[in-house]
């Protein structure tokens, strides 16, 4: 923990302990003025259980402000999903990144509806002005219409989509129109990608919506700037460096983790041990 | 009630200058083209009814025909989205560039909505076009299995929501799901879209979901949103139909068979839109909808003149019901399977009824036509029923099985109905 990140980190734990929309932190111990180090530490790991077993909200603003999110990648989950939120200004950073980087001019959506990415997907779109196409994960044959009718040159979707898209499109002679894929993959798991003639970077999201890092080789995530990473041999702890409509305060995921801090970023692998024991 | 744009000053105004865009228009020669037979020194008369009649319907096929970038009226940075209609089963898709329009957040306001879970098709953007109300949307995809609702409802109850928008098929579906939550009478407000609502689904909902505000509201994708709207005497009256805003669209109405304009008084016509405002990516000019409209009220009370109720499609080519529904080249597919016994000549009627228990069931009728005498209607029957393929991937049997439908019934098919939209064959009705 460097002194940018334990002020950050001072900060969060305190807007969380002191919400006025959400009691989900109120029980942490006061926040001492030295040795916040070893405070930090001792403080009680969060899980999904324990977000679902809260009686009261889980956002940390006002209701207006944020769009929910759900908690579970797969709809056959929905038993055990918590509702989370994001601020509807949010702006999908890897995306905008790759906007700019590649110069698009269109890009195509193609997630599971549940996961609520559109908005945040055409909020960032919009500001970059690039044409933003959402799709769900339906309509195979409508995908590759739209990269030869409609110019896309970008494409947001998951691995499974990725291997079929990036095949059928090199069927056709269109894959090398696509200048970036985005690939959006569950925190611990490991994405089989395909070979593509564009760039491409997998975001891992620890929740659907929520990314916690990129990589371009699936394994070795370089950790974004919103988020603190702690690791032992249970798991990994992330905490939220800024004050996320849901702060994660050492939210728990169970499993094998690898960090390498280096000065620029933090590069970090993990392999979620099983669902059950992140849900 | 006016039929033609003509006869109404501010609306003229507003279709000259929209011609006059898209007739000089740099980025798209589209209308150049389709109205190249009517150009007179390259602009359209129109001061007169007969003079707009003239003025070419533009259809689904035509818009198809061209690709997309070839028909954006805007620069391409101007263009928010391009969203896509139709492209199921076989059909061509059609992508249509968009702008948003509008603000949409003033009926679901006035309505009672507060938080809203949208169960639809596509991807809804309706937080963009609604947030300035202050309530606050979750969305889920149009379940393609029956097993979706549960979760759906789960997730309703989690969001507090206490309203649903989706077709009014969904609505009555997850009703038993919302029951089984304990929330069904947590919900005050049904918007219902992308489907017409029946009298029996209307009926059916006020008594699922104990008497809620119900509100259909009305768009297109190509035409980039929504611009039907529901009044105070709707949202009171439980009312399903609608008034045609008039601030983005001219709307007539045509005999469906024919193309000519009528007057709604006492019959059904088929919707026809012409965009009002230039600055869309693709303006519609003398579109056909598709969609059959009613007079209701030629004056409504609210003051906002005639109320419209949607009737159903002039080409009705599927059915959202249960299990994915079905689109009619399913159906043709399974009479296809059974050519040995029936030509490809036949009629789909489909019916809803409610039953005991407030259960709506959906019954279907497949009227054929043999090839020879005394076939075994019954055999034809469950030879149809296994192969109908439902958007959930299994079968109209199946459905049966699972009691989400009553058994296929065959019949011989007497006295075809009336050819329907452009002279084509009509084979699915929906009574």
């Amino acid at each position: 923990m460097n002194k940018k990140q334990e002020i950050a980190l001072r900060e969060v734990v305190v807007f969380a302990k002191t919400n006025v929309y959400s009691t989900l932190y109120h029980a942490l111990p006061e926040v001492p003025d030295d040795t916040f180090e070893e405070f930090f530490q001792k403080l009680p790991p969060l899980s999904v259980k324990k977000l679902r077993a809260h009686a009261g909200s889980l956002v940390h603003s006002a209701d207006t402000k944020v769009r929910y999110l759900l908690s579970e990648f797969d709809f056959k989950n929905m038993d055990k999903t918590v509702l989370l939120a994001q601020s509807v200004s949010a702006e999908w950073d890897i995306v905008a990144r790759e906007i700019k980087a590649h110069n698009i001019h269109s890009a195509l959506h193609i997630l599971p509806k549940h996961w609520q990415t559109g908005p945040m997907f055409y909020r960032t779109c919009r500001a970059h002005g690039v044409i933003s196409m959402p799709l769900t994960s339906a309509n195979e044959e409508t995908k590759v219409h739209f990269v030869k009718e409609a110019g896309v040159d970008m494409i947001v979707s998951t691995p499974e989509e990725v291997q079929w898209t990036a095949t059928r499109l090199r069927e056709l002679g269109l894959e090398e129109n696509i200048r970036s894929w985005v690939v959006i993959a569950p925190l611990g798991t490991v994405p089989d990608l395909p070979e593509v003639s564009g760039d491409m970077h997998v975001e891992h999201h620890v929740f659907p919506g929520i990314p916690l890092g990129v990589s371009t080789d699936g394994v070795n995530v370089r950790l974004s700037d919103e988020y603190f990473v702690e690791s032992d041999e249970k798991g990994i702890y992330i905490t939220s460096l800024e004050k996320h409509a849901v702060p994660f305060i050492r939210l728990f995921m169970p499993g094998h983790a690898e960090i390498k801090s280096t000065r620029q970023a933090c590069i970090f692998s993990f392999t979620l041990e099983n669902n059950e024991g992140r849900i | 009630m006016v039929t033609v744009p003509v006869q109404n000053q501010g609306v003229l105004q507003k279709l000259q200058e929209v011609f006059r865009q898209v007739l000089k228009n740099p980025h798209s020669d589209f209308y150049r083209k389709h109205l190249q037979g009517i150009l007179h020194g390259g602009a359209v008369q129109f001061h007169s009814p007969a003079e707009w009649a003239r003025v070419p319907l533009l259809t689904r096929d035509d818009i198809t025909s061209v690709s997309v970038h070839k028909r954006m009226f805007v620069p391409s940075d101007e263009v928010e989205t391009i969203r896509v209609s139709g492209g199921t089963s076989g059909r061509h898709p059609l992508l249509v560039p968009r702008k948003m329009f509008g603000d949409y957040s003033a009926l679901p306001h006035r309505a009672g909505v507060r938080r809203q879970a949208t169960v639809l098709n596509g991807l809804s953007l309706t937080e963009e076009s609604r947030r300035g109300d202050g309530s606050n949307y979750i969305m889920f995809s149009y379940p393609a299995k029956n097993e979706d609702l549960k979760n759906i409802a789960r997730l309703i109850r989690l969001f507090r929501a206490n309203s649903i928008c989706a077709y009014p098929s969904i609505l009555v579906s997850l009703a038993p799901h919302l029951e089984k939550e304990g929330i069904v009478r947590e919900i005050e407000v049904l918007e219902m879209s992308g489907e017409r609502c029946s009298p029996a689904q209307r009926t059916l909902l006020l008594k699922l979901y104990n008497n809620p505000v119900l509100f259909q509201n009305y768009g297109l994708i190509e035409a980039a949103g929504i611009f039907g709207e529901s009044c105070s005497v709707c949202l009171e009256g439980r009312l399903t139909s609608f008034h045609l805003q008039d601030s983005y669209f001219f709307s007539e109405f045509i005999d469906p068979d024919t193309g000519e304009s009528i007057d709604l008084s006492g019959r059904e016509g088929e919707l026809v839109i012409t965009s009002l405002e230039g600055g869309q990516p693709f303006p519609l000019i003398r579109y056909r909808t598709g969609d059959l409209f009613r007079l209701e009220e030629e004056s409504c009370a609210c003051g906002m003149g005639p109320r419209f109720e949607m009737t159903g499609r002039a080409a009705l080519d599927r059915v959202r019901a249960f299990d994915g529904g079905f689109h009619v080249v399913h159906l043709e597919n399974a009479v296809h399977g059974c050519r040995e016994y029936i030509t490809e000549d036949f009629e789909a009627h489909c019916y809803e009824r409610i039953e005991a228990g407030n259960q709506m069931r959906f019954s279907l009728e497949l009227r054929v036509t043999p090839r020879k005498e005394n076939i075994d209607l019954d055999m034809i029957a469950e030879r149809l029923s296994s192969a109908l393929e439902l958007g959930s991937g299994r079968t109209y049997a199946d459905a049966v099985r699972d009691a989400l439908c009553l058994p296929m019934r065959v019949v011989v098919l007497k006295n075809p109905t009336r050819r329907g939209y452009g002279g084509k064959h009509r084979h699915l009705f929906r009574h």
